[in-house]
C-alpha cells in the first residue's frame, strides 16, 4: 500500500500554491462566515438582550399572570399571590417585582423626554443578581433615588462612569426630581434604552396613579420565588400552583425565559425578520462555500487525473478533499471571526445591545463552514472518483 | 460578430453557468432582502403620518418620535388657527392601552382618539369609517393588526367583528367597523375612537391636551413660510412645549429617527452594508472563476488572431448575460419572499424601481468588472501560456 500515507501534504500544497487564489478563496468563504455570524448576531440580539433582566433575577420560581405573555404585556396580578406563595411549602422566599415602562418618561432639564425602564422592589429583598444594589442600598432608600444603566443608550445625558454620580445634571422621572446613587449595568433591549433600580417605596412615588384607586404596589408583574435547600423545584412548582388560583402561572426561570423567546420569535415582525435574514445569510454563506471549494477543485482536475492515472484510489482524493475543505475553512474563519467580532462590538457601541459571541455559537458556525466546504468539495470531486483517468483530461 | 459565442459559451457549460447563475441569484436575494427589511422601517416611520391630512404638523416639543409623543395645550391650536393662510386646525389624541378582544386575547393596542366630523384622515375608507364613531363606546379597528389581537375568524379583522364587544382599557366597547392602515415595528395592532371614548379609557389624560394638532392651509399658501411664522408666533409668547414640523420636515425627522436613533434602524443599515460586501465579493468571485475557466478557449481566439478587443467583448458579454441571468430570478425570489414577509409581519415590505435599479446596476458592475480583472491576464499572456 504505498500511497495510502501521503508523505507530502499535497492538499496544504494544492491550496497555497497559487497565493492570488488563494487570498480570493479566503475572502469569499471568510465574507461568508461574516454573513452568518452577522445575521446571526442580529437574531441573538433581539433574544439575549429581551430576556437579559429575566437572567438577572435571583429566581428558581417566577410567577407570572396567567394573562401574561411577554415582558411587553404589562398583566399584573395581586400581591397577595406573594404573600400566599410564601406559606407553601419548601419555598424560602418569594418576593414583588415591579417593572414599567409605558408612560416613564425620563428628561435632563431643559433637554427632550426618553422612555426609560424602571425595575423596582423591596431593597432588602435580593431580587436581582446585582452586586450594585446592595453597595448602593443606603442611598436607594433615600426619597427619589434611583441607580442608573451605565450600559444603557448614551442618550440619557448624564455622563460615563465613572462621574455619573458626581457630575449628574439635574433629572426628572416623570414630572419629578430624580437623584441617581449609583450605577449598575444592563443593556437596552428593542423597547428599552435604559434602566432605572428604584426602591418599591420610590417607585410608588414616581407612579401614585400605578393602580387606579388603589396602593400603587398592589399590583405585581413578577413573583420571584426562590427555594429552600434541599427542596425539589417541581415539588414546589406544584404545591404554589395547587394552592395560588389558577389567575396565576408559575414557571421555572428558564421556561420564563424560553417563553420570553418564543413571544419574540413568534409574535413578533421582527423576530420573524431576523429570523427569515438568518436562513437567507446562512443559504447564501453555504453557496458561497460550495462556488469556492468546487471552483478549486474544478481547475485541478488535470491534475487529479494524472495522480489516478499514477494508481492513486478513490479514498486519497477523499482524504485530499476533507483536508483542504478543513485548511480553507480555518483559514477563512479566523479572519471573519475576528471582523464578526469587530461588527459585533460597533454595533454594540451603537445600539447599547447585547452582542455577544459564546464558543457554541462560533463553533456552530465553524462546523456549518467546514460542512459546506466538506460537501461541495466531494460534489466537486465526483467526477474525479467516477471517471477513467483518461477520460478527465 | 456573426455567433453569439459568447451565449454558445454559456449554453455549452450548463452545470457551470447553472451553479454561476445560482451564486448570482443567492446574493441578489442577500441584498434585496436586506434593502427589504430597511425600505420597511423607513417606510413603517412615516406610515401614521401619511395616513392624517396635514400640511403643517404641531406635536410635543418634548418627545423624540411619534410613538413617544405626549399631550400638549389644545389652545396652541387656536394660536395656530389665527395665523394667516391657515384654513382649518384639527386634532388626534394618541395613546396606547390594553385590549382584550372578545375572545380573551390580550395586548397592547395604539388608539387614535379624533372627532368623527373633522377630515383628519387622508383615505377614503378611513374617512367612512371614523364617521361611524358616533358614540363613545364605538371603535373601529385596522385590519392589518395582528392575529394576536383576536379577530374571530383568527386571521384578520372584518365584517364578522363588526357589532361584537371587546375591552380597552377595562371598559366595554363596541366594534362598528375595520379600516387598512397598517402596523409598524412598534405598534402591530390599531384602533380609532372618538375623543370622548379616549379620554374614557384614558383617565389620566389631561384636560383639554391633544397629542397631534393637524394644521390645513389654504391652497397655494407655502407651509413653509406659515411655519416659520407660528415658530416665531410659539416663540414670542415663550411657547416651548410645542414644535412645528411641515409635512416634509415631520417625515424627514420620524425617518431619521427610526433608521438612525433606534437600534432596530442601526441593525438594518448594518445588515445592508454587509449584504452588499459580501454579495458583491461573490458575485465577483463567481465572475472571475468563470472567465478562468474559459481562458483556454479565449487563448485559442487569441492564437487564431482575433483581436483583444474583440475578446474583451466577449467576456463582457459573458459577464453581462450572467449577471441578467442571475438577477432575474433573484428578482422574483425576492418578490416572494417579500410578499412572505408581509403576510407573516403585516408590515408592508415593498420593492421599488430606484432599489431594482440599484441592484441590477450593482451587480452588472461587479460582474464586468470581475470580467475586465479577468480579462488583463488574457491581454498580457501570449497565447500558449494559457493553455
Amino acid at each position: 500500500m504505498p500511497f495510502s500515507r501521503p508523505r507530502t501534504p499535497l492538499a496544504w500544497h494544492n491550496l497555497t500554491h497559487n497565493r492570488r487564489r488563494l487570498a480570493v478563496a479566503v475572502a469569499g468563504v471568510g465574507f461568508a462566515v461574516v454573513l452568518m455570524f452577522t445575521e446571526l448576531g442580529f437574531r441573538n440580539a433581539l433574544f439575549d438582550s429581551t430576556v437579559q433582566v429575566l437572567v438577572k433575577l435571583n429566581a428558581d420560581l417566577i410567577l407570572a399572570s396567567k394573562a401574561h405573555k411577554g415582558l411587553v404585556s404589562f398583566e399584573r396580578f395581586d400581591r397577595q399571590r406573594i404573600y400566599q406563595a410564601r406559606a407553601c411549602p419548601g419555598v424560602a422566599g418569594a418576593y414583588p417585582f415591579y417593572m414599567q415602562f409605558h408612560g416613564v418618561m425620563w428628561r435632563v432639564r431643559d433637554r427632550v423626554l426618553h422612555p426609560i425602564r424602571l425595575l423596582a422592589f423591596h431593597p432588602s429583598d435580593p431580587v436581582l443578581a446585582i452586586p450594585e444594589v446592595v453597595a448602593c442600598a443606603a442611598g436607594l432608600r433615600e426619597p427619589d433615588t434611583a441607580l442608573f444603566d451605565s450600559r444603557g443608550k448614551p442618550r440619557y445625558g448624564v455622563p460615563p462612569p465613572p462621574n455619573t454620580i458626581a457630575d449628574q445634571p439635574d433629572i426628572e422621572l416623570c414630572d419629578r426630581s430624580l437623584r441617581l446613587v449609583g450605577t449598575f449595568e444592563l443593556g437596552a433591549d428593542f423597547l428599552t434604552d435604559g434602566n432605572l433600580i428604584l426602591t418599591d417605596t420610590n417607585f410608588a412615588r414616581f407612579f401614585p396613579g400605578r393602580v387606579p384607586g388603589g396602593d400603587p404596589l398592589s399590583q405585581v408583574d413578577l413573583g420571584v420565588v426562590q427555594i429552600a435547600d434541599g427542596a425539589r423545584l417541581e415539588d414546589v412548582r406544584r404545591a404554589i400552583a395547587g394552592s395560588l388560583p389558577d389567575d396565576i402561572c408559575v414557571y421555572t426561570k428558564q421556561e420564563f425565559i424560553d417563553r420570553e423567546v418564543e413571544f419574540w420569535g413568534s409574535s413578533t415582525p421582527i423576530g420573524y425578520i431576523f429570523t427569515l435574514g438568518l436562513v437567507i445569510g446562512f443559504l447564501v454563506g453555504v453557496v458561497v462555500c460550495y462556488q469556492v471549494i468546487s471552483a478549486d477543485i474544478n481547475d485541478h482536475i488535470p491534475e487529479f487525473a494524472t495522480l489516478k492515472a499514477m494508481g492513486y484510489r478513490n479514498r486519497y482524493f477523499i482524504g485530499f478533499v476533507l483536508q483542504e475543505a478543513l485548511f480553507l475553512s480555518i483559514l477563512s474563519f479566523i479572519p471573519g471571526l475576528l471582523i464578526s467580532l469587530g461588527l459585533y462590538a460597533v454595533l454594540a457601541r451603537a445600539t447599547a445591545l447585547l452582542m455577544f459571541l459564546n464558543f457554541e455559537r462560533a463553533f456552530a458556525v465553524f462546523v456549518l463552514t467546514a460542512g459546506m466546504c466538506l460537501v461541495s468539495g466531494c460534489l466537486a470531486m465526483r467526477k474525479v472518483l467516477a471517471a477513467d483517468p483518461a477520460d478527465l483530461f | 460578430m456573426k455567433t453569439p459565442l459568447a451565449w454558445h459559451n454559456l449554453a455549452y457549460h450548463k452545470v457551470r453557468t447553472a451553479t454561476a447563475v445560482a451564486g448570482v441569484t443567492f446574493a441578489v436575494v442577500l441584498v434585496f432582502l436586506q434593502l427589504g427589511f430597511r425600505g420597511t422601517a423607513e417606510q413603517t416611520a412615516s406610515l401614521v403620518y401619511d395616513a392624517l391630512q396635514f400640511d403643517i404638523l404641531l406635536r410635543s416639543s418634548h418627545t423624540e418620535r411619534l410613538a413617544q409623543c405626549r399631550p400638549f395645550p389644545r389652545l396652541r391650536l387656536t394660536q395656530a388657527a389665527s395665523q394667516p393662510g391657515v384654513r382649518e386646525v384639527n386634532s388626534v389624541l394618541y395613546g396606547y392601552n390594553r385590549w382584550q378582544s372578545p375572545l380573551g386575547k390580550t395586548r397592547l393596542i395604539i388608539m387614535f382618539g379624533i372627532d368623527p366630523s373633522e377630515p383628519v384622515f387622508t383615505g377614503e375608507e378611513l374617512r367612512r369609517t371614523a364617521g361611524l364613531l358616533t358614540a363613545p363606546e364605538f371603535l373601529a379597528i385596522d385590519r392589518a393588526s395582528r392575529s394576536e389581537f383576536g379577530p374571530r375568524n383568527g386571521r384578520e379583522f372584518g365584517d364578522d367583528d363588526v357589532g361584537t364587544d371587546a375591552e380597552l382599557g377595562y371598559r366595554r366597547m363596541r366594534i362598528v367597523g375595520h379600516f387598512l392602515l397598517g402596523t409598524t415595528f412598534d405598534a402591530d395592532g390599531m384602533v380609532v375612537l372618538n375623543k370622548e371614548g379616549f379620554r374614557r379609557v384614558s383617565p389620566t389624560w389631561p384636560k383639554d391636551h391633544v397629542s397631534l394638532g393637524l394644521v390645513c392651509l389654504q391652497p397655494g399658501v407655502s407651509p413653509e413660510t406659515v411655519a416659520r411664522r407660528l415658530k416665531e408666533s410659539f416663540a414670542a409668547h415663550g411657547i416651548d412645549d410645542v414644535a412645528v414640523f411641515t409635512r416634509a420636515e415631520a417625515v424627514a425627522h420620524e425617518r431619521w429617527v427610526w433608521l438612525w436613533q433606534m437600534s432596530i434602524g442601526v441593525i438594518f443599515t448594518m445588515g445592508v452594508i454587509v449584504a452588499l460586501v459580501v454579495g458583491s465579493v461573490i458575485v465577483y468571485q463567481i465572475l472571475s472563476s468563470d472567465v478562468t475557466n474559459h481562458l483556454p478557449e479565449y487563448a485559442t481566439l487569441k492564437a487564431m488572431g482575433y483581436s483583444d478587443g474583440f475578446l474583451s467583448g466577449v467576456v463582457l458579454q459573458q459577464a453581462v448575460i450572467l449577471a441578467l441571468l442571475g438577477f432575474v430570478p433573484g428578482l422574483v425570489i425576492s418578490l416572494g419572499l417579500y410578499a412572505a414577509t408581509a403576510w407573516q409581519t403585516r408590515l408592508p415590505v415593498e420593492m421599488t424601481l430606484p432599489r431594482v435599479l440599484g441592484v441590477l446596476g450593482l451587480s452588472m458592475g461587479m460582474c464586468v468588472t470581475s470580467g475586465l480583472v479577468a480579462l488583463r491576464k488574457l491581454r498580457q499572456a501570449a497565447p500558449a501560456d494559457l493553455f
